[in-house]
């Protein structure tokens, strides 16, 4: 199902820890592509494989312990295809934070605190774009403006503690659109923020997005989220895709019991009068480990629906309708 | 009928130095709040990060030290009451915390992390406290082998359960959770919110139950106060609060206004004049800088701190 106009493919990435005679497969599997302009979210509790896909695509995971055993990264731009996953590590630098870029959940931790923010910025300005010291500068500080941070100029020399937690992420925002990316990776960079800096970040990147004509990948465990910035969702258990589709298929219309089972557990604002005997329903025990993942479906030790053969063999995923896809043999009955 | 909990006016202020000569600064994290929480009763706390929500709390258990108003619980004034005296309180007070993984003591096995409770409160013999931790233990949905392991051993949600346990453990009446399902997944997150709320129906527990998730708060709460730069912004009770908020905040957190909230919390060192609301709010007016609004009832149970009476009229 490959899209000749996708920006990047990811053909069955498989990605592994090895820890003494241990082998946890984190990313077990996972397909998916990206055009230009689009965002797919990937979502997934802890431990579900979607930061490491993304972490797998930057190539930033640290190996060992982590290897990629599977099977091809294909990122097609401005008109040559190459395979990530065979770049040497010079040629993967000439990419990352140039053509792909990432935004991470703790804008503190990614932020040096020695230098200012401007520095920070025109760091990235001057390696990637061989710009002058000046003009790295300023174009910093245009970069700090279309962020939306207020008085750009004298916030460029501030330091990062001297900023809140949303203006850090803008700044980091700002660092990784330096060069026009051709994808940016958010993992998660809403999840440190009040509700309300979350809603305004979310409207910024899908801003940014369309004006620079950007493809995103989002990561999440916010189903909310999802429902604000995304045009299409991948939902990932155990190192798997277990269904893919539309955002409004994936939110309204869920095949897969996990996804279904995700969606109910999420206490939502009622307009409804409050019914103290409610309760939520709770998806039983806990996600497996990436050691010791369960045969068959990963989800059949807690799913409702499960019947033998749903740990007999690995069920594929399945076409629905148009996009939408469903990786259990039992979705018609769901 | 009378308040497990009565806050009256209280006042939490921190001195800030700058430097051994300067005059400190105060940084005042709540400031004239007025609560009362009922036996029984589940008051949600919500507001952005900074507006004063886990000082409020800590205050309420006496973590800090109020600055100046009135804390009484089950009638008796415990606002300046030492740490020996409080002691004998702690029993029939308790804490949730957000982080499962940092609230408990690594190197206790979870039988001792319970039992500790019974040994410093002086419940029960050496001999029956195993018997108690194990049925504490059923009572949050643990085997009872989970007494002789460690907390490492556990996953995020089952810790929670742990330190709902020792929490419960010495028959609490009032429990102040502090984002206990904050750092869980969502499918973990549902485990928990229904054991809480199970516990809490059948021991008739008073809880201040904070949290930044609307829906959350909305599920678990009777009421709801929203706080804001360390003040009361509106009080009512849970469904009225979402499906009315009368507050510009309140309105504003739920999304219920068209316009995005702009801007930031401001610093509580300096906070604006008036209504410390009005430089963030899509409806302020002139005047909304010189009078500091008053908590005033619009419906019975419903209060809001808002002058503009012609706005959010539901």
């Amino acid at each position: 199902m490959s899209d000749p106009a996708a920006l990047i493919t990811v053909d069955d990435l498989r990605t592994i820890f090895r820890t003494g005679e241990e082998v946890a497969r984190a990313v077990d599997g996972v397909s998916f592509s990206l055009r230009a302009g689009e965002t797919l979210a990937l979502v997934g509790e802890s431990g579900s494989g979607k930061s490491v896909t993304a972490l797998s695509i930057m190539r930033l995971l640290p190996m060992p312990p982590a290897q990629i055993v599977g099977r091809r990264i294909v990122f097609a731009d401005r008109g040559t295809e190459q395979d990530l996953l065979t770049l040497t590590e010079r040629q993967m630098r000439r990419i990352r934070g140039r053509r792909i870029a990432m935004v991470f959940q703790e804008p503190m931790s990614s932020l040096n605190p020695l230098l200012t923010i401007g520095e920070q910025i025109a760091e990235g300005l001057r390696l990637h774009l061989g710009l002058s010291r000046a003009a790295a500068a300023e174009r910093a500080c245009e970069l700090l403006a279309r962020v939306n941070i207020p008085d750009p100029v004298r916030r460029s020399g501030e330091y990062p503690h001297r900023l809140s937690g949303g203006m850090r992420q803008r700044v980091m925002i700002a660092a990784a659109l330096g060069c026009n990316p051709a994808l940016l990776i958010a993992d998660e960079p809403t999840t440190a923020l009040d509700v309300t800096i979350q809603g305004q970040i979310l409207e910024l990147l899908r801003s940014l997005q369309q004006e620079l004509c950007m493809a995103m990948l989002f990561v999440t465990h916010d189903l909310g989220v999802v429902s604000e910035v995304a045009d299409r969702v991948a939902v990932m258990y155990a190192g798997r895709i277990v269904e893919t589709g539309s955002r409004a298929e994936i939110l309204s219309a869920p095949r897969h019991p996990y996804t279904k089972a995700l969606l109910g557990s999420v206490p939502r604002r009622r307009s409804a009068r409050r019914d103290p005997a409610a309760r939520l329903p709770a998806i039983p025990g806990q996600v497996p480990s990436a050691a010791q993942l369960p045969p068959g479906c990963t989800f059949a030790p807690r799913c409702g629906l499960a019947i033998p053969a749903c740990t007999a063999a690995r069920p594929a995923l399945q076409p629905i309708a148009g996009a939408h896809a469903v990786r259990c043999i039992r979705w018609r009955e769901t | 009928m009378t308040a497990l909990v009565d806050i009256a006016g209280l006042d939490v202020a921190f001195p800030l130095r700058r430097s051994l000569f300067a005059r400190p600064r105060l940084l005042r994290a709540v400031a004239g709040v007025d609560l009362a929480i009922g036996r029984g009763e589940v008051v949600g706390l919500v507001g952005e990060s900074g507006s004063g929500k886990t000082t409020l709390a800590r205050a309420v258990m006496r973590l800090v030290a109020p600055t100046a108003g009135q804390i009484r619980f089950d009638g008796i004034d415990i606002t300046h009451r030492d740490r020996a005296a409080m002691r004998a309180l702690r029993r029939r007070m308790q804490m949730i915390f957000q982080d499962p993984y940092s609230s408990l003591n690594p190197r206790l096995r979870v039988r001792d992390i319970i039992g500790e409770a019974y040994a410093i409160h002086g419940i029960g013999t050496p001999r029956d406290r195993r018997e108690r931790a194990e049925a504490m233990l059923a009572r949050v949905g643990l085997p009872a082998d989970a007494l002789d392991r460690f907390p490492h051993e556990f996953s995020g949600g089952q810790r929670q359960r742990i330190g709902i346990a020792r929490a419960l453990a010495t028959g609490a009446e009032f429990v102040v959770a502090d984002e206990p399902v904050s750092a869980l997944d969502v499918s973990v997150q549902a485990q928990v919110l229904n054991l809480l709320q199970d516990l809490q129906q059948s021991l008739g527990l008073a809880m201040l139950f904070i949290a930044h998730d609307l829906g959350v708060v909305q599920h678990i709460s009777d009421r709801i106060v929203v706080l804001y730069l360390g003040r009361v912004m509106e009080v009512a009770p849970s469904d009225v609060l979402y499906t009315q908020p009368r507050h510009p905040y309140t309105a504003a957190l739920l999304g219920a206004t068209p316009a995005r909230l702009r801007g930031e919390i401001p610093s509580p060192l300096s906070p604006p004049s008036g209504c410390v609301f009005r430089t963030r709010c899509p409806y302020a007016i002139a005047p909304c800088a010189s009078v500091v609004p008053r908590l005033i009832e619009v419906t019975p149970g419903h209060a809001k701190a808002c002058i503009r009476d012609d706005v959010l009229r539901g």
